[in-house]
C-alpha cells in the first residue's frame, strides 16, 4: 500500500536527519535554562495568594496542674493565615479556601484554582503542643535558674527552693524534642504554589514561635501561682534554630508517596509540556521534507507516478503523528531515566498518551503543510519556527499567565488557551503521564475529543490547500 | 513514417514578467529516437519539458503526448508511460540507494516481487548495486545522478525525458553516464534530452532541435545540421586582437554570410580553404595578426553559430 510505504519512509527520513535531535533535545533544553532563570522573578511578587486549607488535625488535650485543656492549633493557624498582611503594606497575603480532601485538593492545584493546598496532618496539634513544651523548657530554664540563684545570693533560701522545685517540674520538658511536619500540595512548575511554599516555611516558623511563648506565658503563670514566685518572661525572651525543627513537604499534584527533590517535581509537571513543544518545534523539520520535495521537483515528478493527493498527504500526516510518537517516547524515557516521571501508569494511561502524540504530530505536520501550500520552505520553516516557540512558551504552562475560562466542554473548562491546539495535547498528556493519581483515563476525554476536532479541522485545511496550490496547480 | 510520441504546435510561454521563453515553436518528436533540444542557458528547454510533463501551463499552443492532449495529460494514464528526470536529482538524501529506488517503485504500486527485481535489474545496469545499502546523501554527484535516472527508469517508460543529464558532471563521470544513456539506444524507449552541451547532443541523438531565445532553429541529424549549417569541414582562425580593419579585409575575401566571429576567432564556412589562406598570407595585416589557422571538421557548436549568430555560452 503506497500510503504506508510513504509512512514508512518519511519516518525513516525524518529519524535518520540530525536536525530532528536539534529540535528534541536542544530546544526543549534551551527552553528549560531559560525557564529556570527567569522564573525567580515571579516569586517575589507581592500579591495575594488565593490559597486551599485541609486539616486532618485530630486537636491535642493536655493537663497543666488540675486543669486540662483542649487546643486546636489548625483553627488556630487558620485564622493566623487569614489574618497576614504584607508589610506595610495593607496587602493581604492569603485568602483561604476551605478543602476537605487529599483528591479535592490535587484538584485544585493542578486545575491552579489554588496557588497551592496548605495540609495539616493528623498529629499537626499535637506536634505544635511539642514545639511549644520545648521551646517553654528552653526559654523558662535560664530564667528561673537566675532567679533561683539570685535567690541563693540573697539568703531567701526558702524562695530559692521553690523555684528549685518549679525548675524540677520544668524539666519533665528537658528532653522533649519536637518536629513541626506539614505540607503544601501544588504544581510545582507553577510559580504561586512555589511562592506559597517560600512563605510557608516563613509563617509556620512565626507561627510556632508564637504559640510557644503564649504557652511558655501559660505555663510560667501556671508556675507562679504553683510555687508562689516570680518569673519574668519578656517578648524577646528565647532564639531558636526553627530550620531544624520544621519540615514544610512540598507534594507535587500527582506525586508518590516517594520523596521527590524539587528538580525532580519541578521537571515531572514541566515534561508533557516539553513533549508537545519539541513536536512542535520539530515541526520545522516536517517543512524542510516536504521543502526539500517541491525544491527539488520530487513533487512535480510524483504527478506522473500513480499516487493520489490523499495518499501522499494522508502518508504524511500520519509519519508525522509516529515522528511525534517517537520523539515524545524519547523524552519520557530521558525523563523516567533520570528519575523525574514516577506515576504509575494503566494500559489505558499509555494508549491515551500515543494516542495524543500522535495527534500532536498529525496536527503540527497538517499546520506545517498549510503554510508550505503559500509559501516556500525557508519562509514556512522560520515563520512556523517563530510562531511555535511563542505559542508553546504561552500554552506549555512555564509562566504564570492569565487563562481565562472562556466556557466547559463535557466538565472540562475550555480555556483561552484552548484556542491554540496544542493546548489539549499538554493538559491531556499531563493527565495520563503524570498526574496519573489524580485524573482516571475517562477524565482525558474532553482533552482528546478537542485535540481530535482540532486536528481534523488542520487536517482538512491543510489537504485542500496543499493539494489545490501544490499538488493540482500547474506552474 | 514513424509514430508521433510527442507533438508540439504553435507553442508559446511568455512568464508574468514578459519574457518570452518558448515563441510559436513546433516540432514532432518519433517514437524510439533520441531528441535532443540544444541551447544556451535560458533558451527554453526547460519551459518545452514543464510544458510537456504538465507542470506549466504554455500561454498558446498544444502539446500531445502520445496522442493526449496537454490538458488533460495529468489525469490520463498515459501520465504513467513517460518519465522525466529534471536538472535536481529527484532523489530522497536520507533514503539509501535501493530505499529509494523501491520507494519511487511503490509509487508505481509495483508488487513487492516485481520492484524488487525491476530495482535489482536498474542497479546492475547503473553498477549501483554494491552501493545500494549506502545512503543517497553520501553518493558522489555522478552516482546521485545515475541513482535519478534509474529511478526514472522504474516504469520501464515508453518516454524518457532528461533535463541537461550531465550538467555539473566533470568529464570523467559525464563520459560514463553517457555510455548508460546510449544504452538505451537499443532499447527502442523515445528519449527527449535537453543539453547546452556539443558532445552529448552529437553523440547521443537521432536528431538535434537548435533552439535560441525560444524559438527552433533548426531540426536535423547531427550530421546533416552540420552539413547544413557549416559543411563538413571548417576554416578556424585565431586572431591576436580582431579589430574592424581586419574583419573587413577578412570579409572581402571570405564573403558576406560565410563566417562567424566569436570573440577573437573567426569562423569560415563552404570555401576553398587552401586558396583563402593563401590569400590571408598575402594580406601583410591580416598575417602579422593571426595567432593559429586550422582545418578542421565542424562539430554541432559550429552549426549552432552558424544557424544562430551566438555561441552556446551566450557569447
Amino acid at each position: 500500500m503506497v500510503m504506508w510505504e510513504i509512512v514508512k519512509n518519511r519516518i525513516k527520513m525524518a529519524v535518520r536527519s540530525k536536525e530532528l535531535y536539534i529540535y528534541v533535545i536542544g530546544f526543549p533544553l534551551m527552553f528549560m535554562i531559560i525557564y529556570g532563570s527567569i522564573a525567580p522573578m515571579y516569586y517575589s511578587t507581592i500579591e495575594t495568594l488565593h490559597i486551599g486549607f485541609l486539616t486532618e488535625d485530630l486537636g491535642i488535650t493536655y493537663e497543666l496542674g488540675n486543669n486540662t485543656y483542649f487546643e486546636n492549633y489548625s483553627r488556630i493557624f487558620y485564622e493566623y493565615l487569614d489574618a497576614l498582611y504584607y508589610e506595610s503594606q495593607s496587602i493581604k497575603v492569603f485568602t483561604i479556601e476551605n478543602i476537605s480532601t487529599i483528591e479535592e485538593a490535587e484538584k485544585k492545584a493542578s486545575k491552579l484554582d489554588v496557588a497551592g493546598v496548605i495540609h495539616l496532618p493528623r498529629n499537626f496539634s499535637a506536634s505544635i503542643y511539642n514545639s511549644s513544651v520545648s521551646i517553654t523548657y528552653s526559654i523558662l530554664m535560664p530564667i528561673i535558674i537566675d532567679c533561683m540563684n539570685e535567690e541563693f545570693e540573697k539568703g531567701n533560701v526558702e524562695l530559692a527552693t521553690r523555684y528549685l522545685a518549679a525548675l524540677e517540674e520544668l524539666s519533665q520538658f528537658a528532653n522533649k524534642t519536637f518536629s513541626v511536619t506539614i505540607f503544601v500540595i501544588g504544581d510545582p512548575t507553577y510559580s504561586k504554589a512555589m511562592q506559597l511554599y517560600e512563605l510557608a516555611w516563613k509563617y509556620v516558623a512565626n507561627f510556632v514561635f508564637q504559640q510557644s511563648r503564649k504557652f511558655a506565658r501559660k505555663y510560667a503563670n501556671y508556675l507562679e501561682e504553683k510555687y508562689n514566685i516570680t518569673i519574668p518572661v519578656d517578648e524577646t525572651t528565647g532564639g531558636f534554630d526553627v530550620e531544624k525543627s520544621f519540615n514544610i513537604q512540598f507534594r507535587r499534584i500527582g506525586g508518590k508517596s516517594a520523596r521527590e527533590t524539587f528538580l525532580q517535581m519541578y521537571y515531572s509537571i514541566l515534561i508533557p509540556g516539553q513533549m508537545i513543544q519539541s513536536v512542535m518545534i520539530a515541526s520545522v523539520s516536517a517543512i524542510y521534507m516536504i521543502g526539500y520535495e517541491m525544491r527539488t521537483r520530487i513533487l512535480q515528478r510524483l504527478k506522473l507516478t500513480k499516487v493520489r493527493s490523499a495518499e501522499y498527504i494522508g502518508g504524511t500526516l500520519l509519519a508525522w503523528g509516529i515522528v511525534s510518537l517517537f520523539l515524545g517516547t524519547i523524552l519520557l524515557a530521558i525523563a523516567i531515566g533520570l528519575g523525574y516521571v514516577q506515576a504509575t501508569w494503566s494500559f489505558s494511561h499509555i494508549l491515551i498518551s500515543v494516542l495524543i502524540l500522535v495527534l500532536a504530530g498529525i496536527l503540527t505536520a497538517a499546520y506545517s503543510l498549510i503554510f508550505l501550500s503559500f509559501t516556500n520552505e525557508r519562509i514556512a520553516g522560520t515563520f512556523s519556527l517563530i510562531t511555535l516557540i511563542m505559542i508553546s512558551l504561552f500554552i506549555a504552562g512555564y509562566f504564570p499567565i492569565p487563562n481565562p475560562v472562556l466556557g466547559e466542554i463535557m466538565g472540562r473548562e475550555f480555556t483561552l488557551f484552548d484556542i491554540v491546539p496544542w493546548r489539549s495535547a499538554i493538559t491531556g498528556l499531563r493527565k495520563s503521564l503524570v498526574l496519573t493519581q489524580i485524573y482516571e483515563p475517562i477524565d482525558v476525554l474532553p482533552d482528546i475529543i478537542l485535540l481530535l476536532i482540532w486536528t481534523t479541522i488542520y487536517s482538512v485545511i491543510s489537504f485542500a490547500a496543499f493539494d489545490k496550490l501544490r499538488l493540482k496547480k500547474r506552474e | 513514417m514513424p509514430n508521433v510520441a510527442i507533438k508540439i504546435q504553435d507553442l508559446t510561454k511568455i512568464y508574468e514578467d514578459n519574457v518570452v521563453a518558448l515563441d510559436d515553436v513546433s516540432l514532432e518528436i518519433y517514437e524510439g529516437e533520441i531528441f535532443s533540444l540544444l541551447g544556451p542557458n535560458g533558451a527554453g528547454k526547460t519551459t518545452r519539458i514543464k510544458i510537456t510533463t504538465g507542470q506549466l501551463e504554455p500561454t498558446k499552443g498544444d502539446v500531445w503526448v502520445l496522442g493526449v492532449h496537454h490538458k488533460e495529460f495529468l489525469k490520463s494514464p498515459t501520465r504513467l508511460r513517460i518519465s522525466y528526470v529534471p536538472q535536481e536529482n529527484i532523489i530522497w538524501e536520507e533514503l539509501t540507494v535501493e530505499e529509494n529506488m523501491l520507494f519511487m517503485a511503490s509509487m508505481y504500486k509495483l508488487s513487492r516481487r516485481e520492484a524488487k527485481q525491476r530495482v535489482k535489474e536498474l542497479l546492475e545496469d547503473f553498477e549501483l548495486f554494491d552501493v545500494r545499502k549506502r545512503l543517497a546523501a553520501k553518493l558522489s554527484g555522478g552516482m546521485k545522478r545515475k541513482l535519478a535516472i534509474a529511478m526514472a527508469l522504474i516504469n520501464d517508460p515508453e518516454i524518457l525525458i532528461l533535463d541537461e543529464p550531465t550538467a555539473g558532471l566533470d568529464p570523467r563521470v559525464r563520459a560514463i553516464l553517457l555510455s548508460d544513456i546510449e544504452k538505451f539506444k537499443k532499447t527502442g524507449k523515445t528519449i527527449l534530452l535537453t543539453t547546452h552541451i556539443v558532445e552529448e547532443a552529437e553523440r547521443l541523438s537521432t536528431r538535434v532541435g537548435i533552439i535560441n531565445r525560444g524559438k527552433i532553429v533548426a531540426i536535423d541529424s547531427p550530421s546533416e545540421l552540420k552539413k547544413r549549417a557549416c559543411g563538413i569541414e571548417i576554416l578556424d582562425l585565431l586572431f591576436r586582437k580582431l579589430n574592424e580593419e581586419l574583419v573587413k579585409r577578412l570579409v572581402s575575401l571570405v564573403g558576406k554570410d560565410n563566417y562567424v566571429i566569436v570573440g577573437d576567432r573567426v569562423l569560415i564556412k563552404e570555401n576553398n580553404f587552401i586558396e583563402l589562406i593563401n590569400e590571408i598570407r598575402n594580406d601583410p595585416k591580416l598575417f602579422e595578426s593571426l595567432l593559429n589557422t586550422a582545418i578542421r571538421k565542424s562539430n554541432l557548436e559550429d552549426a549552432f553559430l552558424f544557424l544562430t549568430g551566438t555561441s552556446l555560452g551566450g557569447e
